[in-house]
Parts: C-alpha cells; sequence; structure tokens
C-alpha cells in the first residue's frame, strides 16, 4: 500500500471521528488544547473545594450565632413505620407554643422511608424543664385519616439538646407506634 | 433534551459508553453514564454500610446529623448533603457512620466535578471497606471520568489498579477498551494493537475493539491488515443503531480511502453499504456521486448528489453537492442549467456567510457562555438538577447559532467547560447569598454585644446588692445554733413566734407574782388574805400554762427540727445556685468579650474569605468563557473557511460555464 494511502487513511480516520479522538483533542485542530482544558479544570476543581469549604465554616458560624450551644435544641424525625402509617404532615409544640408546622412531599417522604432523617426544628429555649409535644397527621391502617401525638417532658440542661421523633410499626399489634427519644 | 443528550451520547458512546448499548437500547449513552456512575456511588455507599452493620430495612443510623445528610442526599439535592456532611464531620457527630460518611462524600464530591478529592478519599476508605468487586467498579468509574476530562495519565494509573481477581467479563472488556483509548490517544499505537488484538470480545465491544484495532493497525504502519479488519466490519450484521453507525463509519473511512486511491467502484461498493438514515449519510452520497463522476457516470453522479441538495444546507457535504451538481451539468454540456446552479450555489454560500459573519461578530461582543445558558432558570444549589455531573444543556439557544454549532455542543469538552461556568455561577449565587448573610451576622453580634453591655452594669448593681458571704455566715450560724438546740434537746429552741410570745407574756406574769410575793414578805400588814388566794391561783395558772406551751414545743420538736434542717438544705441549694449564678456571671463577663471578639474575628476573616473567593470566581468564570468563546469561534470560523473557499470554487466554476459558452457561442457559424 502506498504511503499517500496511508497519508489519507490516517487523515481520514481523524476526520471521520476515530473513536479515540472523540475526548482527546485531535478532532478538534486550533482549538484549546488539553492542557488548557485539564489547568482549567483543575483552576475550577480547587475552586469549587474552596467554596465547599468557606460554605461549610459560614454554615457553622451561622449556627453559632444563631443557635449558641448552651440553648441550642434539634428536634428530628425518622420513619421507621411503611406499613401502618404513611406521614402527611408533623406539628411540633414546646411548651403549649408551636414551633414547627411541617407537610411532607413525596419525594421527602421518601427519603425519609430510606434512612433519612430530617431536622423539625432548630432553636433554643432556657435550661429547666419543657414539654414538648407533637402530633403526625396521616393515613393510618386501611388508609383512614390518622392523627396521634406525642409527648415529652424533658430537662434542658447546658448544651446541645437533641430529640428524636420516631415513628415505627407495631408488627404484633398492626398499628404505628410514635415515640420520642432524648440523644445524650 | 434527548434530541440533545442523543447527539452528545453518540459521541461519547464512541468511546467509553459501549456498555449503555448492551444494558440498555432506549436511554441515551450518556444519560445511562451518569446513571451508572450514580450507581456506583450507591453501590460503593451501600455495601459500605453493609460493612459497618448498619441494616438495611428497616435502616437504623445511629447518628443524627448522617441520617440528616441521607435526608438531603435522597431527594437529590447534594448540596446540603455535602454541606450537613462536612459540618456534622467538624462536630465530631458521626461517631457511628465515620467511615460511610466519607465514602458518601467521596461520591458527592464525584457529582461535582472533584474527581481528585473524590479519588483521594475512595483509595483512603475503599481499600479499608468495600470487596474487591466495589472497589474495582470504583476504579473502573473513575477512570472514566479522567479519561474524559483528559486525565490519561491517572485513568491509565486506575484502571492498573483493578485487581484481576473475579473480574466479571463486562469489566474487564470495558477496562481493556478504555486503556486502548488511553494508548491511542496518547499515539501508543502499538500498545493498544497488542491489547485489542488479545482480548477475546464477547459482546458490542468487540465491534468497537475491531474499529479500534482497524485504526492501531493503519496507524502503526499495519495498513493491510487494518484494512481488513475494517473491510470485516463493514460488513458485520448489526442489531442496533449504534453498531449500524460503527459499521458506517468503517465503510465511510474505506469507502473515501479508495476514492483518493482512484477507485471508484471499489470506492462505490463501500459507501453504498451506508445507510442512508445514518449520520454518515450525507458524506455517503457525495462520495458515491464522486465515485460515478469518476467512472464517467454524469448523469448517474447527478441523482445522489440532487437527494443530498435536498437537506439542510448547513451540513457541508449538502453545501458540496451545491458545487457537484454544476460541475456535473457543465460536463453534461447543460450550461444554462449549471449557470443557474451555480448562482444558486453563490447566493446560498454568500448568504450562509453573512450569518456566519453576524453570530462571529455577536459572540466577539457579548461572550457565548450567557447565551446557552440563557434559558437556565435554575437558581439555588438546592435543586437536584442544579450543580454538578448530571446537569446536561436541554434547550439549546433559539438563534441561528444553534445550527452552526450543534456538534460542537454535542462535544464533550465543551459541554464540560460550559457545566463548569454554570456550576460558577450557581457558586456566585451561594456566595452572594453568604456575603448579605454576613453583613446580618454583623448586626447581630452589635446588637448582642449592646445588649450584654446594658445588662451587665444592671447585674453588677443587682450581685452588688446581695452579701453572698453574709448569706453564708448566716446560714453556718442557723447550723450552729440548730446542732446546739438538738444536742440539748432545746424544744423552745424551735418555738414558734406565737409561742415566743406567750413564753414570754408567761415569764412577765412569772414576775409580777414573785415581785408580788417577795412585797408580801416585806410588808405583810399591807396585804390580805384574800389577796393571797388570788396570786396563788395566778401563779397555777401560770405554771399550767407554761406547762402546757412546753409540752406542746415538745411534741413539734421533732417535726420542727426535720423542717428547719429541710429549709437549711433548701438554703444549701439556694447558696450553691447563687453562687453558680455568680461564677457564671463572672465567666460571662470574662468569656463574653472573648467570643464578641471571636465572632468578630471570624466575620471578617469569613467576609474577607467570601471577597476573595468571587473575585477568583469571576476570574474563572472569564476563562471558561474564553475557553468556550475560542472552541466556537473556532468552529464558525472553520466554517468561514470553507464557505469562502466553495464561494471561490463556485465563482471559479460559473466563470469557466462562462467561457465555455461563450467559446461556443464564437465557434457557432
Amino acid at each position: 500500500m502506498s504511503r499517500g494511502l496511508n497519508f489519507v487513511l490516517v487523515l481520514l480516520l481523524g476526520f471521520f471521528g476515530a473513536i479515540t479522538t472523540v475526548y482527546g483533542s485531535q478532532d478538534l485542530p486550533g482549538e484549546g488544547s488539553p492542557t488548557d482544558f485539564r489547568s482549567l479544570d483543575d483552576e475550577v476543581q480547587d475552586l469549587k473545594k474552596d467554596v465547599l469549604k468557606l460554605n461549610r465554616e459560614l454554615f457553622i458560624l451561622e449556627e453559632e450565632l444563631l443557635f449558641p450551644t448552651n440553648t441550642q435544641v434539634a428536634i428530628f424525625l425518622s420513619l421507621g413505620s411503611e406499613v401502618y402509617f404513611a406521614l402527611d404532615s408533623v406539628q411540633v409544640k414546646i411548651d403549649d407554643k408551636v414551633v414547627s408546622n411541617y407537610l411532607y412531599t413525596k419525594r421527602e417522604v421518601d427519603a425519609l422511608h430510606r434512612g433519612g432523617i430530617h431536622r423539625v426544628y432548630f432553636g433554643n429555649i432556657r435550661a429547666g424543664e419543657h414539654e414538648l409535644v407533637a402530633f403526625f397527621t396521616g393515613k393510618g391502617p386501611q388508609g383512614r385519616d390518622y392523627r396521634r401525638a406525642a409527648t415529652l417532658v424533658f430537662e434542658k440542661k447546658i448544651g446541645q439538646k437533641y430529640i428524636e421523633l420516631q415513628i415505627l410499626d407495631l408488627e404484633n399489634k398492626q398499628q404505628p407506634e410514635f415515640t420520642i427519644k432524648e440523644w445524650e | 433534551m434527548f434530541h440533545q443528550l442523543f447527539f452528545h451520547g453518540r459521541l461519547l458512546s464512541d468511546v467509553t459508553h459501549e456498555k449503555s448499548s448492551v444494558h440498555s437500547k432506549v436511554l441515551p449513552t450518556t444519560t445511562m453514564f451518569y446513571l451508572q456512575l450514580l450507581g456506583v456511588v450507591l453501590a460503593v455507599f451501600m455495601v459500605a454500610e453493609s460493612h459497618s452493620a448498619v441494616t438495611s430495612k428497616p435502616r437504623v443510623v445511629r447518628d443524627l446529623a448522617y441520617g440528616e445528610a441521607l435526608y438531603y442526599f435522597y431527594q437529590g439535592d447534594y448540596f446540603s448533603s455535602i454541606t450537613r456532611l462536612q459540618v456534622a464531620q467538624h462536630h465530631d457527630l458521626l461517631k457511628h457512620h465515620r467511615e460511610d460518611a466519607g465514602i458518601l462524600l467521596g461520591g458527592l464530591f464525584l457529582s461535582y466535578g472533584l474527581h481528585n478529592e473524590a479519588a483521594n478519599i475512595f483509595e483512603r476508605l475503599l481499600d479499608q471497606n468495600a470487596d474487591v468487586a466495589v472497589r474495582n467498579r470504583a476504579r473502573l468509574y473513575l477512570a472514566k471520568i479522567w479519561y474524559q476530562r483528559g486525565y490519561l495519565d491517572k485513568a491509565e494509573r486506575a484502571l492498573s489498579n483493578i485487581q484481576d481477581q473475579g473480574l466479571p467479563p463486562e469489566v474487564t472488556s470495558e477496562r481493556h477498551l478504555l486503556l486502548t483509548y488511553i494508548y491511542m490517544s496518547q499515539g501508543r499505537y502499538s500498545e493498544a494493537v497488542d491489547i485489542l488484538g488479545s482480548w477475546k470480545k464477547s459482546d458490542d465491544l468487540g465491534m468497537y475493539s475491531q474499529y479500534n484495532l482497524g485504526v492501531s493497525l493503519v496507524r502503526s504502519g499495519q495498513i493491510d491488515k487494518g484494512f481488513e479488519l475494517l473491510g470485516e466490519l463493514g460488513l458485520m450484521p448489526a442489531e442496533n443503531s449504534e453498531m449500524r453507525a460503527l459499521r458506517d463509519k468503517a465503510n465511510l473511512a474505506l469507502g473515501y480511502t479508495y476514492l483518493q486511491q482512484e477507485q471508484p467502484e471499489l470506492a462505490r461498493t463501500y459507501l453504498e453499504r451506508i445507510q442512508l438514515d445514518g449520520l454518515a449519510s450525507g458524506k455517503a452520497l457525495l462520495g458515491i456521486g464522486w465515485a460515478e463522476l469518476s467512472l464517467g457516470n454524469y448523469k448517474k453522479a447527478l441523482k445522489p448528489w440532487a437527494a443530498l441538495s435536498r437537506r439542510n444546507t448547513i451540513d457541508s457535504s449538502v453545501q458540496e453537492a451545491q458545487l457537484a451538481i454544476p460541475y456535473a451539468l457543465a460536463n453534461l454540456k447543460a450550461e444554462k442549467q449549471a449557470i443557474q446552479y451555480y448562482h444558486k450555489a453563490i447566493d446560498l454560500f454568500q448568504s450562509e456567510s453573512v450569518q456566519l459573519k453576524n453570530l462571529q461578530d455577536k459572540f466577539i461582543q457579548d461572550g457565548v457562555a450567557e447565551d446557552f445558558l440563557h434559558s437556565d432558570t435554575i437558581d439555588s444549589t438546592r435543586s437536584p438538577e442544579g450543580m454538578g455531573w448530571y446537569w446536561r444543556l436541554d434547550d439549546l439557544p433559539a438563534g441561528p447559532e444553534s445550527r452552526y454549532l450543534y456538534q460542537l455542543l454535542s462535544q464533550h469538552e465543551f459541554q464540560e467547560v460550559l457545566k463548569n461556568y454554570r456550576d460558577l455561577k450557581l457558586l456566585q449565587r451561594n456566595l452572594d447569598s453568604w456575603a448579605s448573610s454576613i453583613d446580618a451576622f454583623e448586626d447581630m453580634l452589635v446588637l448582642r454585644r449592646d445588649t450584654y453591655n446594658a445588662r451587665v452594669p444592671r447585674i453588677q448593681e443587682s450581685s452588688q446588692g446581695f452579701d453572698l458571704e453574709e448569706a453564708k455566715k448566716k446560714r453556718d450560724d442557723y447550723l450552729k445554733r440548730l446542732t446546739g438546740i438538738e444536742q440539748r434537746n432545746n424544744v423552745a429552741g424551735l418555738a414558734t413566734a406565737k409561742e415566743i410570745d406567750l413564753e414570754s407574756r408567761l415569764r412577765i406574769i412569772d414576775k409580777i407574782i414573785t415581785e408580788y410575793n417577795s412585797g408580801n414578805t416585806l410588808s405583810s400588814e399591807g396585804v390580805t388574805g384574800q389577796q393571797d388566794e388570788i396570786f396563788s391561783a395566778q401563779r397555777e395558772k401560770q405554771r399550767l400554762l407554761k406547762g402546757v406551751l412546753l409540752w406542746q414545743e415538745d411534741q413539734e420538736f421533732k417535726a420542727r427540727l426535720w423542717r428547719t434542717r429541710k429549709n437549711l438544705r433548701q438554703l444549701d441549694q439556694q447558696i450553691g445556685a447563687a453562687e453558680a449564678g455568680r461564677k457564671s456571671i463572672f465567666n460571662a463577663q470574662r468569656i463574653a468579650p472573648q467570643g464578641f471578639e471571636g465572632f468578630d474575628r471570624k466575620i471578617t476573616a469569613q467576609r474577607d474569605q467570601v471577597r476573595y473567593l468571587q473575585a477568583r470566581i469571576e476570574k474563572s468564570k472569564t476563562n471558561q468563557g474564553m475557553y468556550m468563546q475560542n472552541l466556537v469561534l473556532t468552529e464558525l470560523g472553520r466554517r468561514q473557511k470553507r464557505l469562502d473557499e466553495y464561494l471561490a470554487q463556485a465563482r471559479y466554476g460559473l466563470a469557466r460555464v462562462f467561457d465555455l459558452t461563450a467559446t461556443r457561442e464564437d465557434g457557432t457559424p
């Protein structure tokens, strides 16, 4: 085979997009070189990393400012019930004052079913004894409207206070169970 | 959307997305790749979870902070998930899920294009946690990501770290194919031939590998062998559009090669194998026409060109057909028609040229990126389709640029740069939002400091009004007295105020009676016997009452002792609380100003950092924008140059036909 033909074939293979050239630069003569692309990509990676780090720092600063550790209280909700309760919304009262009303979307409920835990409330309370009441609304067994409450009297000491509202299935009673757990 | 993905997917599929055609014939390959990427991240993450003894149904999350990050992760809100994980790591709130969280964070970094960070995490954590299969799959995907981004060295290293033991056939195939792409991209064709030649292919990847092997053979100097392989590929049955497109590529390459070699019949044979509705059909029709022309079949040449000329005039094959048709007509001595076609071609080229020029001016003046992102309405990093790898350009700009740039837009490099540009914009919004929050933080801090400064004097004044030491001294005295009362069994010591009053009154009565008795002794002549009786009765009454009082006090003594001790204990507590309060106030007075200063320092430092990063983002956006502009202008310039050449050829052809006509008319008697 002639050298000319060899050249043409190589040229044509390049022109028509030899498979390898798609990600490389051979099919883009005159454009930004791979080195340029890589250095730009490195630059953006570094920048993204720095912004994510700063975002974290600012998030922490915001929490420290708005919710000092001594008065901080966080209330979470987890959903272990898959059969006997379909969650629609939750209302949380502390010392008879509504602090949170949350209506869940399908996507959020799905995330809860898969192990996600939602922070329903994040705020400040004084040290001392408090009463927490959570109202859960949704569909119970056989798709009936269902509203239940759970109560906890807790002591807020100096330091963060974490409380978890748990919704579980009680297999033996074929009912959902609503409990409140204090975290150390 | 799928239209755009299709184009992109076609090109991507050429390199690394062979599996997509195996697994799905519906989804575009690029989408499949990202889904697979997400899949591998999840797989890695799930396996890591299983290794940390976490049950899945219902999942037992043992750290609230980890569950919170999962809550956002499962909703596709990766930015929030990253933030929560990072904050939880900072506060050491992931005691039970430290490694799971690390791997999840690695996957999320990967989705944000932070492949170096992700790789570091994977290398560190996967080695300890995941099984070999998951490790291998993670490395394969890392290699793909690096290959796509041009990090060939890293991609090769990741592939070399894949362990052969128990490697599934599909992973083996992908690994080999990817390695050949890396070699070919680096011009290492002999090494590519070695791998491709020794590797047994059993699926669709085989066709890609054969094509690559053919190309590698030709490029490494083994022309005949390469031709033979490409020829075989050109006749292979193809089950899907992807494989048919690949077969077309082989036939097209061979057809044009034989055209250049002046073997038109052979060229026509290969070109006629190309499907008419495929991406290569334009070039095939053009080539068939040239093959017919080379064989002297002018009329036959007109057929494919006429079919081609009715297609979109933006295609270079269609443009070339506009020149080829009058050329053939002129050779058929149909000069009048040839002149008409040349004029038509000149009008077309001029019109296209003006449009291209306008576009180039527009892009030089306005830049490129914003034009492509004008319909991008995502304004929050919270959106599942916010930042990161899963975003694609859905809608092309409505203007004429789409016609010229769709090929460029479908290319990975352009998409990546555009995506980076878009990510930077979203990060910029995030920083802008923090910039205003920081001002609010500062105001909040000022308010808190003012409130504190206003309260301190009041608290100091209030604490000065209460002498804690004096209170403690009194309490000690009480205790001492109580102990004495108890030891001496002094029941009167715990008498009530009423009892004390009664005691006092009884003492006065006792004194009067005593004084009376002593007076009576001194001057008995003044005292009557009747008065003696009265005093005697009163003394008895006084004694009785004193006895009753003592009895009462004795009866109540133990209860009073208990109550008094209880009160003392309460007093102890109150004094303790007062001491703690005083200590707390003292500490607060000592720490609060430091806290304010600490916040001040943090706010100042982070505001500076926000400004610094805002400036860096702006600069990087400019760089990305310029890079995109360069890509676009180069592409438009290439089209412009080709149009200029076609225009010159059309004018030359027209002049040639006029000459021929004039010569013929001159020669006509």
